[in-house]
């Protein structure tokens, strides 16, 4: 049951207690946000920064406990190369995908119940963010209807363009 | 007193020189096929990869969980690549001792070398390795990482890119078991 009151969890709405943007490589912050934010890929042609990050890294040391921002059903759990081990809720229209990744563990099945602040695992480096120099974080990407969109407005916690917490949320 | 601020400036210049870095531009980056002699190039056309090797399949990969980078994947018999949705070659991962990869003149790499063979020209980077875990079995490999770089038409320069070159090794062999460069989702 969620309690806005718990000390141990973030606000609702956020994944990851004192949510703040993960540094990207050469990227900085910048690069944790969402869009043409990071230098080396083929999908961008916005300067250099041309790949295209397709979520938004909310920084996490491993095993830090996460927590859906959003409510539906567990529509995916498992491990894809990339993204490491990693949990997707959907919501109960099945308009909105919401997936977590690069977890140490998942704590729900697919066709679980999920209600915001529900725990949903342990975080961790999982996939392609095994690499020594990458900052641990969760990697959190949003699809509505199919289409990639910015997590940032589902979050409680604002950010500024450059990665920086704009308003933190400590409620 | 001007002898020991010059002493000193010179010390520092020289550790800045001897410990850095070595960045590699992507476009020197080769990856052979020893069988065919096939060489590909990271950011091109996946058009390229014909007759790169025996291809076992193409898989088309779900865009509900994957990111832009990874539109399709070409499983060969000793290297998988993956395609952006704008066909270009994005990544690759490979464990096999028929891959070379190399920037010629400088290195050249295959899985099933030794730890050593790369000390020579990267020290800085061998002496920086570090442990970590890899794949779904979490298996742990002494990662060595060489930095890559793209050229930035903005800055009329190369600039380091936030993905790298990975190798990793057998932890108590030292041998090169597994070589990737993943474009993070």
């Amino acid at each position: 049951m969620w309690r806005a009151s718990d000390p141990n969890k973030p606000c609702a709405g956020d994944p990851i207690k004192n949510a703040s943007i993960a540094s990207s490589g050469a990227s900085g912050p910048y690069g944790g946000t969402y869009g043409c934010v990071r230098q080396g890929g083929t999908n961008c042609s916005d300067g250099i920064y041309n790949k295209k990050h397709g979520g938004i890294d909310i920084y996490a040391p491993e095993n830090s406990d996460l927590y859906s921002i959003s409510s539906g059903k567990v529509s995916y759990v498992g491990y894809i190369t990339d993204l490491g081990n990693c949990i997707q809720v959907t919501s109960s229209d099945n308009s909105t995908s919401i997936l977590y990744a690069h977890l140490n563990s998942q704590s729900l099945a697919v066709g679980n119940d999920v209600k915001i602040g529900d725990k949903l695992g342990l975080t961790g480096k999982t996939g392609n963010a095994n690499d020594p120099a990458i900052i641990p974080h969760v990697h959190i990407q949003i699809k509505i209807n199919g289409v990639a969109t910015d997590p940032q407005s589902f979050l409680s916690t604002t950010f500024n363009s450059d990665g920086s917490v704009s308003v933190p949320c400590n409620n | 007193m001007k002898t020991t601020m010059f002493l000193l400036a010179f010390m520092l210049f020289s550790q800045k020189v001897i410990c850095q870095n070595k960045s590699i531009k992507i476009e020197q980056l080769f990856i052979t096929n020893k069988v065919t002699t096939k060489s590909v190039k990271l950011f091109t056309s996946e058009e390229t990869l014909k007759n790169f090797g025996n291809l076992l399949k193409t898989e088309t990969l779900d865009q509900t969980i994957y990111s832009e980078d990874y539109a399709k994947k070409y499983i060969f018999d000793d290297i998988i690549f993956y395609v952006s949705t704008q066909g270009k070659i994005s990544s690759f991962e490979t464990v096999s001792p028929n891959i070379i990869i190399e920037k010629k003149g400088l290195f050249s790499i295959s899985p099933s070398n030794s730890f050593s063979d790369l000390t020579s020209v990267f020290p800085e980077e061998v002496n920086n390795a570090v442990l970590i875990k890899h794949g779904i079995n979490n298996e742990q490999y002494l990662c060595v990482k060489i930095n890559l770089s793209d050229f930035s038409k903005n800055l009329n320069d190369y600039v380091d890119i936030d993905y790298s070159l990975n190798l990793l090794y057998d932890p108590q062999s030292k041998i090169l078991k597994r070589i990737y460069i993943w474009i993070r989702p």
